[in-house]
């Protein structure tokens, strides 16, 4: 596996080079769809990670891939480029990397909000809006429904988490009653 | 040498005519003559060996005084060790029995200590005992009331309740400073 410190190298490159051209946009979403082949077809990663298979025949696949999924011309290049330094295989990683550089220069931060049932529209409004305040942000809110939770809501934003949820309450509590 | 002097005095004719004379005179004087040879050849070596014998007797007597007077001193000091013999006797147990009192008093410490040491241990580990088993108890009781609170909130929780949990949070990520 490809050490995340070498994808946000590729991803940083990446982002250099598409910001100034306004393509970033489309290449994150070309490599996420890439990226999403790459996972749904696994022997993709194997044929392009075997020393076996000779270059020229491992460009060809490329040149395939590149033409089905009509990816632009930087995309393109790009996935060349990850061919020819034999990092292919790593491709969603590398994706995800670009990915979170993008959201990181355009000041978007992805939060995942749990609660124990769907968010009420008021509700899911100030809770970005609050969530914006706090960070500073753009915040790109992804809501999940977790039906183990007893009640209220649960933010987790990168490394950090707002845990508003009855459960942490009742966790409290019970680390108080054990003292 | 009798023999000798016999035929002598019998060929000299000493005691033939005088009946006396030639039955017993030769004899005495043959007695005589040989008593006095006798006495000639054996007076030094005898009266050397009486000398002898009575120097070495005086050695003797002078040995046995000393002897004596040794016997007499060692039995004297001898009689003086066994006078204080009752005293070094007694000075011994007097010692033996105050070294015994000591270690009896140091043996009696040690076990003293060596008590407080254990029971010291025994009521450390007794108190973990209790506070593992009050800390399980209550860990048990903990966790029952917690997984009884869950059972009752999941089923009475409203919608409204929801909701104000919902809000709740919202009010307090408002009040976290930026």
């Amino acid at each position: 596996m490809i050490s995340l410190r070498i994808a946000r190298r590729y991803a940083r490159a990446l982002a250099e080079y598409t910001f100034p051209r306004q393509e970033h946009e489309a290449v994150r979403n070309e490599l996420h769809a890439l990226a999403d082949v790459f996972r749904e077809t696994p022997w993709l990663s194997d044929v392009f990670a075997n020393p076996i298979i000779p270059r020229a025949q491992k460009e060809r696949v490329l040149q395939t891939l590149i033409e089905r999924a009509n990816v632009g011309r930087t995309t393109a290049m790009f996935l060349h480029l990850l061919l020819k330094n034999y990092r292919l295989p790593h491709l969603e990683v590398i994706a995800r990397a670009f990915a979170e550089e993008v959201d990181r220069r355009l000041g978007i931060i992805n939060v995942e909000v749990c609660a124990a049932r769907p968010l009420r529209e008021a509700e899911r409004r100030d809770l970005h809006r609050q969530l914006e305040r706090l960070t500073g942000k753009i915040v790109r809110m992804r809501e999940v429904v977790d039906e183990r939770l007893l009640g209220g809501i649960q933010a987790r934003l990168d490394s950090e988490v707002y845990d508003g949820s009855l459960d942490a309450r009742l966790q409290t509590l019970r680390r108080q009653l054990l003292l | 040498m009798d023999v000798l002097l016999l035929n002598v005095a019998s060929e000299s004719g000493i005691g033939g005519p005088l009946g006396l004379v030639g039955s017993g005179l030769p004899r005495v004087v043959n007695f005589l003559i040989f008593v006095v040879v006798l006495y000639s050849l054996l007076r030094k070596p005898v009266s050397e060996f009486f000398r002898q014998r009575a120097q070495a007797i005086a050695r003797e007597l002078e040995e046995a005084r000393r002897a004596r007077e040794a016997a007499a001193r060692e039995l004297e000091q001898t009689r003086a060790r066994v006078a204080q013999l009752d005293e070094e006797v007694a000075a011994i147990r007097a010692r033996a029995e105050q070294e015994a009192e000591a270690e009896y008093e140091r043996l009696w410490r040690e076990a003293q200590a060596e008590a407080e040491k254990i029971r010291a241990l025994a009521e450390r580990e007794i108190a973990m005992a209790r506070r593992a088993a009050e800390l399980e108890l209550k860990t048990f009781l903990v966790e029952r009331a917690m997984v009884r609170a869950r059972a009752l909130l999941r089923e009475q929780l409203t919608e409204e309740d929801h909701q104000r949990l919902v809000a709740q949070v919202i009010e307090e990520l408002a009040e976290v400073p930026r």
